[in-house]
């Protein structure tokens, strides 16, 4: 009986040995906290331009290098950022506002890309850039049709600046949930 | 002896399992969302969408439902109606959420016979008085008080504040003449046109002479050839439906072309911007709080700018409005009614709906700057007390209260569904 109680306890012993002291930085601590970058944006999905106030779709792909720096599997709960379109110079709209709720696993010491499709479309800009920026649009005097319009015509180049900003990726780790700001813009110049 | 053995390899066999009890996942209470980050209310829906995440997350910081993390689920549905009845199937079929955070009029209404078939609590941002029914609608409720009664109330604090005292009126009520009124709406937005019946029931109550509907869509940036109509009826008070874009746009082209009409505004169309888009033309302007500003001084304040900053730190908070304290009061409301259900063993819809249905003057909406709750399963109006705010100096703030069951208690019942 006493052989049996000796052994058992060994057993637990180093199970909660190996479980209770990973190598590594803890994901909570600085140096171990996610890091989420913008890798790129894809034109995933183009349709031919239709005059407003017809619905032209456009379906973007935002690429993110998704960095665990920690000795700890993470796991990506939510994810969400507000894109937007350079209008003129250095001066940007907000479009629309990403979020995915995919659970995702993200290994020890690895960089992994994490791809979200957001589908928006000429009509719904249109909306958004006559209600909620509305003040930006009348500052800066813009005329709302032909904006749209070439936005679409120069998106396959990406002859203007998509900015990423507003973003924050909610992780769950064994030692609690991490929040991670982020923003990017592409192209970078 | 036997015994002995058992306890030991129950003991044992829990120090091994425990560090894997310690790995799994705790339960979920999933909740869902439908927002218009991007739509025709966006100029208010964005902020709401952020106070919504924030408070969530606050919850759970808090231990969530009972110990059960709340796992929240929202969605832009851009203000497009089918967009919403889309999504909310996926909540009902895979998301499995046990309650919805609704929107708009349009979509709340045009859900609500299908949530109530589900049996899905489903609480609004609009406040429509159309769904305080529960004979009609009994798993609809909101978290304000409804569009009808804030309405009623509005021009009856407006009569009796402003037209019977004000000097700028002194000369017109002397004379005997009947106030003029006339209501700026989106005429196509049913959040627009809901409370539209009720304050003209009010507004002949009090004796008002009604002018002609005028059609502001909730995108417009002109509504001059509405102002001159006004203007012409000679109309001495305004009813602003829209949000505060449209609102704001309405505002300036009044004072623009002189209007001279006093305006209240719906509670949707009055907020921290309208004075910063409107200018000048803002000051005086009355209008409709469903709680505390976000500039304002209220006893949770100090939570809700840490979670603006812990979630989204990339919002500056000078452009937060009242709309991030909002989605506090509507989670706020939700996780009570949701505790409630847990603890009765009930976490589902009938178990929310009847958790809902219990509240008697709770005050947990107070450190928010909401008013004391009770829902029954007779009347789901949130309460009877509108609160009237101002813009003053350039800023708006609160100036009154109306208890409007206390005032008409004639007619308080009778109001219901309106």
């Amino acid at each position: 009986m006493r052989k049996l109680f000796i052994f058992m306890m060994i057993i637990s012993l180093t199970i909660w040995g190996l479980t209770s002291c990973k190598p590594g930085l803890l994901p909570t601590e600085e140096a171990g906290k996610p890091k989420v970058t913008l890798d790129r944006i894809e034109v995933m999905s183009y349709f031919p331009w239709v005059d407003l106030p017809a619905r032209t779709p456009l379906a973007l792909g935002f690429v993110f290098n998704i960095q665990n720096p920690s000795g700890y599997n993470i796991k990506l709960d939510n994810i969400k950022f507000t894109v937007s379109f350079e209008a003129a110079p250095e001066k940007y709209i907000e479009i629309a506002t990403p979020t995915n709720y995919d659970q995702i696993f993200f290994p020890p010491n690895t960089t992994s890309q994490y791809r979200i499709v957001s589908v928006i479309d000429s009509a719904t800009i249109r909306l958004t850039l006559l209600v909620a920026q509305a003040p930006k649009v009348n500052e800066w005097n813009l005329n709302i049709p032909e904006l749209i319009k070439g936005w679409y015509s120069k998106i396959g180049d990406f002859a203007f600046k998509i900015k990423v900003s507003e973003g924050m990726a909610v992780f769950n780790t064994e030692k609690g949930d991490v929040f991670v700001p982020f923003e990017g813009i592409f192209p970078k110049k | 002896m036997m015994k002995k053995r058992i306890n030991l390899i129950v003991i044992v066999t829990l120090m091994i399992l425990g560090p894997f009890g310690m790995l799994s996942f705790a339960q979920e209470v999933r909740l869902g969302a439908l927002q218009d980050t991007t739509g025709a209310t966006s100029d208010v829906g964005k902020d709401e969408a952020l106070g919504v995440r924030e408070a969530v997350q606050y919850y759970n910081d808090m231990g969530g439902i009972n110990g059960k993390k709340i796992r929240l689920f929202q969605y832009d549905y851009g203000y497009r109606v089918p967009e919403a009845i889309t999504t909310y199937k996926r909540f009902r079929d895979y998301d499995k959420v046990v309650m919805v955070l609704g929107w708009g009029t349009g979509d709340t209404e045009a859900l609500s016979p299908t949530i109530n078939a589900d049996k899905m609590p489903y609480l609004s941002s609009s406040f429509s008085g159309h769904l305080c029914d529960p004979k009609k609608t009994p798993y609809n409720f909101v978290y304000g008080t409804d569009y009808s009664t804030n309405a009623r109330g509005a021009i009856t604090y407006w009569y009796e504040e402003v037209w019977k005292k004000d000097p700028k009126w002194k000369e017109l009520r002397e004379k005997g003449v009947k106030p003029k009124f006339v209501c700026f709406m989106d005429t196509a937005s049913p959040y627009a046109t809901a409370p539209i019946k009720a304050i003209k029931d009010q507004a002949t109550i009090l004796g008002f002479e009604i002018g002609p509907d005028q059609h502001v869509a909730l995108t417009a940036l002109d509504t001059k050839s509405q102002v001159i109509a006004a203007k012409a009826f000679g109309a001495n008070l305004v009813w602003h439906g829209n949000t505060t874009m449209s609102v704001s746009a309405a505002l300036k082209d009044a004072y623009a072309l002189g209007l001279g009409a006093d305006h209240i505004i719906n509670n949707w169309g009055f907020d921290e911007n309208l004075p910063k888009l409107a200018g000048p033309a803002a000051e005086g302007a009355m209008g409709l709080l469903a709680c505390a500003l976000f500039i304002d001084e209220y006893p949770a304040k100090k939570t809700v700018i840490e979670y603006c900053k812990k979630l989204n730190p990339g919002v500056p908070l000078e452009n937060r409005l009242i709309r991030t304290v909002q989605g506090w009061v509507k989670v706020t409301l939700a996780v009570e009614a949701m505790k409630i259900a847990d603890k009765a063993g009930k976490l589902n819809g009938p178990g929310i709906k009847d958790a809902f249905e219990s509240f008697r003057n709770w005050d947990g909406l107070k450190k928010f700057g909401g008013q004391l709750v009770t829902i029954t399963p007779t009347d789901h109006r949130y309460s009877s007390v509108v609160r009237v705010g101002r813009v003053i100096k350039g800023k708006p703030q609160t100036v009154g209260e109306i208890d409007m069951k206390a005032k008409f208690p004639d007619k308080w019942d009778s109001w219901l569904g309106w």
